[in-house]
């Protein structure tokens, strides 16, 4: 849940990229960091290891400003993606407002998509969360690897495969080059906005 | 926090359009020449000088394959890529069919049959050892891989060729060394050139002087990644413990 300070009139709002491991999580952020490191006053933190693996995780935190009077700051997080790292994993997704599930377009990773979406969705349930009711975006990576010859699984199977129930926004993108990644940044930040605005009215 | 609800969504998307609006050109520049104030912490930086050269290696055979749709590595390179992260049997065994199904195709070409004998030891040891395989081993296909495309190429020369292949000829004794290091007991699975192939000659087509293979001295890096391997997992470890810890605490605390 956000952290909101009515003091200071300011709202943390929790946003995690999640997905198999090498599927492009970790260059989603950088791409953002480097295109807009002018605008973002935090830095980007991540710890690498052996061949260049997120460990922990990546944290990039980001202020859009005010909106109604209340500070709305972002902080970006990305799991480590190997299956070893379960338990990092659900400790970063304590108190997760909103997720980007970043899915290789590789078809040779078909499985792993599906398999990290199942953590996903275990992991939120160990935090009495639903992944339906999380407001989630998908990202189908890679697509640029088209050109290079390798063979992608076309948007539907990966739409079939991981989003045929869930029903959420969906990007073909390349976090190599770009495309789409500022799309789909903008979008989970509104549907996660969106979707604390309606909890808190719903409180009253 | 809010009173108006579609008023905030629109603002919030002003917000957003503004945020991420294309950076004007001089600024997107400056970002560029200045490079990554990223705080990394890359261990393997830190511990393996020249490490970056063997990762943009790794780089350049992971996301910028020569391998075009009609080529007859395509299979090969994305099983090479698709064991950069998930090492099962299928993956290997995939590994090994479609290197020996490359071995006839190129049994008559002496540098590419060489390259393939190398990926074969590889990814026979790999398949032995797992996840437990050496580090440095998954890094050693990719830049071999990536070396076997170069000599493909019909715009390298010959000697470049063989300058490459004497590389990583190299490279791969090299990782044998860390390996039999890193191991207590004789007869543990050390990748072995594979020499079964009648098509094989028995001495190696290019001849590596032992000078070349020997790490220059003070570069010992068996003893270094070794330790440096055990204080990674013992942090690990303690990571994931804290972890589990931290959970509990709070489950404790929220019931």
């Amino acid at each position: 849940m956000a952290l909101i300070n009515p003091k200071k009139k300011e709202v943390q709002v929790k946003l995690v990229y999640y997905g198999p491991g090498r599927g492009g999580k970790t260059t989603n952020l950088e791409y953002i960091f480097n295109k807009f490191r002018k605008r973002i006053t935090g830095n980007l933190t991540t710890i690498k290891t052996y061949g260049d693996r997120t460990l922990f995780f990546d944290f990039m935190p980001m202020d859009i400003g005010v909106i109604k009077g209340y500070r709305i700051k972002m902080q970006f997080y990305t799991v480590p993606g190997q299956v070893k790292y379960a338990a990092t994993r659900r400790l970063v997704l304590r108190g997760v407002d909103g997720i980007v599930f970043v899915a290789d377009s590789m078809v040779l990773r078909q499985k792993m998509n599906i398999l990290s979406l199942k953590d996903l969705r275990d992991n939120l349930a160990s935090f009495d969360k639903n992944i339906f009711h999380v407001p989630l975006v998908f990202q189908y990576n890679k697509r640029d690897l088209v050109d290079e010859g390798i063979p992608l699984l076309p948007e539907n199977v990966l739409e079939k495969d991981l989003n045929r129930q869930l029903k959420a926004p969906s990007f073909a993108a390349s976090a190599l080059k770009g495309d789409n990644v500022v799309e789909t940044m903008k979008k989970a930040i509104s549907l996660t906005v969106a979707s604390i605005e309606k909890r808190l009215d719903a409180k009253g | 926090m809010t009173e108006n609800g579609k008023q905030i969504s629109s603002e919030l998307q002003d917000r957003l359009d503004d945020f991420f609006a294309a950076p004007d050109d001089g600024e997107a520049q400056r970002s560029t020449a200045a490079g990554s104030n990223t705080k990394k912490s890359t261990v393997d930086d830190m511990r393996a000088g020249g490490g970056s050269d063997r990762r943009n290696a790794e780089k350049s055979a992971a996301e910028k394959p020569a391998a075009s749709a009609d080529s007859p590595l395509l299979n090969l390179h994305a099983t090479i890529l698709s064991l950069d992260w998930e090492i099962t049997d299928t993956t290997l065994n995939r590994l090994i069919e479609e290197i020996d199904r490359l071995k006839v195709v190129y049994q008559n070409d002496k540098l590419p049959f060489m390259f393939l004998q190398l990926l074969g030891s590889i990814g026979k040891y790999i398949s032995v050892k797992k996840v437990k395989a050496h580090p440095d081993s998954i890094k050693m296909l990719h830049s071999v891989y990536a070396g076997f495309e170069k000599v493909l190429r019909p715009d390298v020369s010959n000697h470049e060729k063989k300058k490459i292949l004497s590389n990583e000829v190299r490279q791969f004794k090299s990782l044998k060394q860390r390996i039999r290091r890193t191991k207590p007991a004789p007869d543990a699975a050390v990748p072995q050139a594979d020499t079964t192939s009648p098509a094989v000659p028995s001495e190696p087509l290019i001849s590596v002087p032992s000078s070349a293979v020997t790490p220059p001295s003070g570069q010992g890096v068996g003893p270094v990644d070794m330790d440096a391997m055990l204080t990674e997992i013992r942090k690990m470890i303690r990571s994931e413990f804290n972890a589990f810890k931290t959970e509990l605490r709070a489950m404790l605390g929220s019931e």
